[in-house]
């Protein structure tokens, strides 16, 4: 039983990650209809801009702010540079390339996603590289018999509080009711004064930015990064959004932490090595008997 | 002085066709006007074009007389036009409260927000179905519910002018004589002018104080509903001319 | 490499797709170009291996461009993970040849077969998911692919290391140098690029364009879209398993790093490169993405970053690529089915009252060949008569009160709103039918039923007394019902000729192998084909501009091309939703003189429309709907005077 519980936490932990991403993703779609391809890659400049920042101080950030004030620091900084990358993807990727119509999209967003792959293989190497071990202390502990490391929940605690604070947002403000106004109905929205332009910005600054962030603790959960982890996790949190619901925000958060949890009950129970096959077989099953979703309502065609 | 709001020669193309023809109208102050004419006659692009969603080829819109045609849509809102588009189009996922809190997002500055409270609650007070079922999906709204949402919505801006494209549509019979009687009381209760695009030609002519007719893009007929009403050319703008 | 690069650029040099017939030249001069370039460059002095490998592996990425074009280009459908299809191609070959010895080359239909059947299989139950789900589904299954080969099932895939120690292929002598392999490879994409050219100019390829233009109106004028897609999907995965088994030849051995969703971007990109649809045009992005990173090896590390760069700017600058397909006038889609003795020989039986029509197509068509072909041959193609051409079922005499379509008790709701309820209507043979009502009162549903787009939760659609409301769209435009649409789809990038070829696409029955063997029954059916769109064409007075793009119609002719596709499809019935709206006044007089012609040459007509004096001026019989129901019917006259319509249109008298 203990292995179960072990496997759940480790797997509310991935899927957390899989949430935040996914969260990008969904905000993206849901607005602009449209899939951003270089939202995986973003998620890896965040792990690497967390490394260069709590590596190249030599620790100063930690050590200068403590361990919290100091990862939080990082957490901020990384959010909000990922997030200026992510307003730039769409200036330079999207916005040009919005006429040409929905194939031209598609390219100009998996070139994107290249060039920042390969960007960041040009700045850090192409070899893996490692964040240091125990930022934050390796402690273990024992929390109702589960055993969690004092690093699970410091990830758990970060992301969930992300989530509820995105869910505040955009569920319960004005803000984020103009946010889901501007994905259902565009024209009306700005019948309704609301500047479509604004709600654009947002959803592809505050997307990247959780994705940055999820990237800085996977980097500090597993330590190894690498160039190219932008794929694997972009389609994991993809796998995510559609499990949630593509465009559905609180779906996401729900489709991330379920998927975290399939994945590790399956690694723990049936086979480490299958796990990504069912994951997507999964996926493809959801889209044949449930295309929108868990959380999603059916939706009719009109000819 | 100078009416509340002037059409000036619009004319209006989608590629190559000529969607409005050189269309002039106004609205005064605490007036409601008419737009009628058959399906396609243009009636909904006009509208459209007055809020700023589509952008005419020529002529001129003015509000207040202050030119529209270099402001951007999304502004108008807080000008003091409200647009209760055709359909309805209330945010069927959204709630109806949040439905009709969106209608105050266009209003910047913070006095006026204060003010539109109590207008929300002038709302639920004109629509109390609205308020028994404020929690609820917009979406799960009958269609006459949702047309009250969607202009509760168009009110708590605290409009100047609402523009209202075919309330009646698709909706029973008794549903559109509650719709029209709210349409008098809102005009008459919160002195706000009203331009109405209809198809139901009697229930608007009596609304309204004066009306245009529009057909294929031009408006052939102008004047006051009394006299329009009497005027066979406005069934002849539906059902055409042909003597048997 | 050189010679590579002055090719790219002079191809680069060339402008977009203004269709001329300057541009085709220009395009057949660098054609045959770039063919000789191909065939000489590995015996040229200076290239050596590493170069000749170059080439080989732009041949595989052009063999995969064409095969993932037949999926994307021709029809449109978002896949991005054509690369399991390949990958399904090498190892079926590597699994084979390393266990059982089978040799290479007879490995090669075996590869094609089995990819073919496996995109068979996981596609059939997603094929109906539209563009970004069906591109997830794409991804999943080539994320599936991959990640199988790396657990290694069975023992058989060598997991991440792969299979070692693969064969090459003998084909008279053993193919073992990078020289042989290159002509191999290359011989292959020649024959692709052939086979498939001749799909494209056939009824089988206008029929996945026609998907890509326009899904539902493909569906509504006949075209089985379901069949089409997935046999789009099982061509493109068998070519693509042809690439993977000469690649898994020449390599001698495979891993599971080589079929990566990396890979899919790619061809992706080459595809959309190239320009969608087009064959030159993927063989030219296949030279551009390996090409690209070759020359700037030396900037190894930031090369890639450069590529993703420039396929940014393509999309922004170039959005329709290099060498968007440039689509085939009438001329030379009847040049390339008809032989020498079908041109001189075939026997004419114009009829009287058509020769007018007859010589305002040719006298059309002869303007469009600017005179090079016999222009007299060609007029006695048409060997029947205008009126039968262009109404098959039409019966000069017969029965006038014969009920062709009857519609009972038909009831649809739409997530709990009535949109029709109770409905029961009745369309006589040889008439002209009008459907009209205030706006949402469902017309366009009931039409949307009769035409299988919607199926009723209630009542039947009895055609000629017959139940077709379980039939599919494709099946009751067979059945003899065309229809054209409420807002005009037309498929935009096709010409005006291929947008009426659509209509006969039902009438027609040629498929993959007799196209591409261009069998002597295929070019018959063809040229028949091709004749009775012309006729139709010209019969809405369209002729000119047969092979100009439909997107460069003005609004009033696309409404007449529309009816001219609905026609072509040799309907007893038309149905025409609000065919005069945007029309002008004139525009709507012509188009009452066309439906009234229609029908005295014995078609069936049934309209829904809001102008009541093209109703007037056309409908023998008049039905009035309002919220879903049947509020009355009569003559035009009738229903002017009737309180109830009056009503339903201006709203009720008292308060």
């Amino acid at each position: 039983m203990s292995t179960f519980f072990e496997q759940l936490v480790n797997g509310l932990t991935v899927g957390s990650f899989y949430a935040l991403v996914a969260l990008g993703y969904s905000m993206v779609y849901g607005v602009m209809k449209l899939i951003n391809f270089a939202h995986g890659d973003l998620f890896a400049l965040g792990a690497y801009l967390g490394y260069s920042l709590l590596t190249g101080a030599t620790g100063k950030i930690t050590a200068s702010m403590g361990l919290w004030g100091g990862i939080g620091f990082t957490a901020l900084l990384v959010a909000l540079s990922v997030a200026l990358a992510g307003v730039l993807v769409e200036r330079i990727a999207y916005r040009p390339v919005y006429p040409s119509g929905r194939l031209s999209l598609v390219v100009s967003a998996l070139g994107m996603a290249i060039f920042i792959q390969n960007a960041i293989m040009a700045i850090w190497g192409s070899r893996p590289q490692a964040f240091p071990a125990s930022v934050v202390p390796s402690l273990r502990f024992s929390f109702f018999g589960i055993p969690v490391t004092l690093l699970q929940v410091t990830i758990l605690g970060i992301s969930f509080a992300l989530m509820l604070i995105i869910w505040l947002i955009v569920e319960k403000s004005n803000f984020g009711a103009a946010v889901r106004a501007s994905a259902l109905d565009r024209e009306t929205a700005i019948l309704l004064g609301i500047d479509v332009r604004k709600v654009i910005f947002f959803v592809f600054a505050l997307g990247p930015g959780l994705g940055g962030v999820a990237g800085l603790m996977n980097g500090l959960y597993y330590r190894a990064i690498s160039f190219n982890m932008g794929w694997n996790y972009g389609l994991k949190a993809f796998t995510a959004t559609i499990l949630g619901g593509i465009g559905n925000i609180p779906g996401a958060m729900l489709g991330g932490l379920i998927l975290g949890v399939v994945e590790s009950l399956l690694a723990g129970y049936v086979s480490g090595a299958w796990k990504d096959v069912f994951v997507f077989i999964l996926l493809i099953a959801i889209l044949i008997f449930r295309p929108t979703g868990l959380l999603g309502e059916k939706t009719a065609e009109k000819v | 002085m100078a009416p509340l709001l002037e059409v000036k020669d619009l004319c209006l193309d989608y590629g190559a066709v000529r969607a409005l023809n050189s269309v002039s109208l106004s609205v005064e102050e605490d007036e409601i006007v008419a737009v009628l004419g058959a399906n396609g006659a243009g009636k909904t692009s006009l509208l459209k074009a007055v809020s700023g969603l589509i952008h005419p080829t020529e002529g001129s819109i003015q509000f207040r007389g202050e030119d529209l045609s270099h402001i951007q849509a999304f502004s108008l809102a807080g000008r003091g036009i409200a647009h209760v588009p055709e359909g309805r189009r209330v945010f069927s996922t959204l709630s109806v409260q949040e439905n009709l809190m969106l209608g105050k997002y266009g209003v910047r500055s913070s006095r006026k927000k204060a003010d539109l409270d109590s207008l929300e609650e002038r709302v639920y007070s004109l629509f109390p179905i609205l308020k028994d079922r404020r929690r609820q999906l917009a979406g799960t709204l009958s269609g006459g519910e949702q047309q009250m949402l969607a202009i509760g919505r168009a009110l708590v801006s605290s409009p100047v002018l609402l523009l209202l494209d075919e309330p009646s549509l698709g909706l029973a019979p008794i549903i559109v004589q509650e719709i029209f009687s709210l349409i008098k009381k809102i005009h008459e209760e919160e002195k706000i002018a009203i331009l109405l695009v209809e198809q139901n030609a009697r229930k608007a002519l009596k609304a309204a104080s004066r009306a245009y007719i529009l057909e294929l893009g031009k408006i052939v007929v102008s004047g006051d509903s009394a006299d329009l009403a009497q005027d066979p050319r406005v069934q002849a703008a539906y059902l055409g001319t042909k003597a048997c | 490499m050189n010679l590579s690069l002055s090719l790219l650029k002079r191809i680069l040099g060339t402008p977009g797709s203004s269709g001329g017939g300057d541009e085709l030249r220009r395009r057949r001069i660098i054609g045959i170009a770039a063919a000789v370039i191909f065939a000489l460059f590995p015996l040229l002095p200076f290239v050596d291996n590493y170069w000749i490998d170059v080439g080989f592996y732009v041949g595989i990425y052009a063999l995969l461009g064409l095969s993932l074009n037949i999926v994307l280009g021709e029809v449109g459908l978002f896949d991005l993970g054509h690369t399991a299809f390949y990958a399904i191609g090498a190892y079926v070959t590597a699994i084979l040849n390393t266990r059982f010895h089978i040799p290479i080359l007879w490995l090669l239909p075996v590869s094609a077969i089995a990819a073919g059947l496996f995109a068979w299989l996981v596609t059939a139950p997603v094929i109906h998911l539209k563009g970004d789900y069906l591109c997830i589904v794409t991804i999943g299954i080539g994320e599936i692919v991959r990640l199988s080969m790396i657990n290694n099932p069975l023992g058989l895939t060598g997991g991440p290391n792969g299979i070692n120690g693969i064969d090459n292929p003998h084909f008279i002598v053993p193919i073992l140098s990078s020289r042989q392999f290159y002509y191999l490879l290359w011989a292959i994409i020649g024959l692709s690029a052939f086979l498939l050219t001749r799909l494209q100019r056939s009824r089988v390829g206008r029929a996945w364009n026609y998907i890509r233009e326009d899904e539902t109106a493909a569906k509504a004028l006949g075209v089985n879209v379901r069949h089409y897609k997935l046999s789009a999907f099982v061509l493109g995965a068998a070519l693509a398993g042809v690439a993977g088994n000469i690649y898994a030849s020449k390599q001698m051995s495979i891993s599971p790093e080589s079929f990566t969703f990396m890979e899919s971007s790619l061809l992706f990109c080459i595809v959309l490169l190239g320009g969608l649809g087009s064959i030159p045009g993927s063989v030219l992005g296949a030279l551009a993405v390996t090409v690209f990173p070759e020359i700037f090896r030396p900037f190894a590390k930031y090369r890639l970053m450069f590529f993703g760069l420039a396929l940014l700017l393509m999309m922004i600058f170039k959005p329709g690529g290099i060498l968007p397909r440039l689509r085939d006038s009438g001329e030379r889609l009847k040049k390339v089915v008809e032989t020498k003795k079908a041109r001189s020989s075939k026997p004419g039986a114009g009829c009287e009252d058509t020769a007018d029509i007859l010589k305002r197509a040719n006298s059309a068509e002869s303007a469009d060949r600017s005179g090079s072909i016999n222009t007299i041959d060609r007029a006695d193609n048409v060997d029947t008569t205008q009126r039968s051409e262009c109404s098959a079922h039409a019966e000069t005499g017969g029965a006038q009160d014969k009920l062709l379509l009857r519609i009972e008790n038909l009831g649809l709701s739409f997530g709990g709103v009535t949109a029709v309820s109770d409905m029961d209507l009745e369309v006589v043979k040889g008439r002209i039918t009008a459907l009209i009502g205030p706006n949402g009162a469902g017309k366009t549903t009931v039409f949307n039923i009769i035409t299988g787009i919607y199926r009723p939760m209630s009542g039947r659609v009895l055609l000629r007394g017959e139940d077709i409301s379980s039939r599919l769209p494709h099946q009751i435009a067979k059945a003899g019902v065309a229809r054209t649409f409420q807002n005009i789809r037309i498929f935009p990038s096709l010409t005006c000729l291929e947008n009426v070829l659509c209509g006969q696409h039902s009438r027609g029955k040629a498929g993959f192998a007799a196209s591409m063997l261009r069998l002597a029954s295929q070019r018959t059916e063809e040229s028949r084909m091709l004749q009775k769109a012309q006729t139709c064409l010209a019969r809405v007075g369209l002729s000119d501009s047969a092979d100009s793009l439909a997107s460069a119609l003005p609004y009033g002719k696309r409404r007449y091309l529309e009816i001219a596709r609905a026609l072509a499809a040799e309907p007893e019935l038309i149905v025409l939703d609000e065919p005069s709206s945007g029309l002008n006044d004139a525009e709507t007089l012509e188009l009452a003189a066309l439906l009234k012609s229609l029908v005295a040459e014995g078609l069936t007509i049934f309209l829904i429309e809001h102008d009541m004096n093209l109703v007037d001026m056309v409908s023998d019989h008049v039905v009035v709907m309002q919220s879903g129901k049947k509020i009355a019917e009569g003559p035009m006259c009738d229903m002017r005077q009737n309180p109830k319509v009056i009503e339903a249109y201006l709203g009720s008298e008292e308060d």
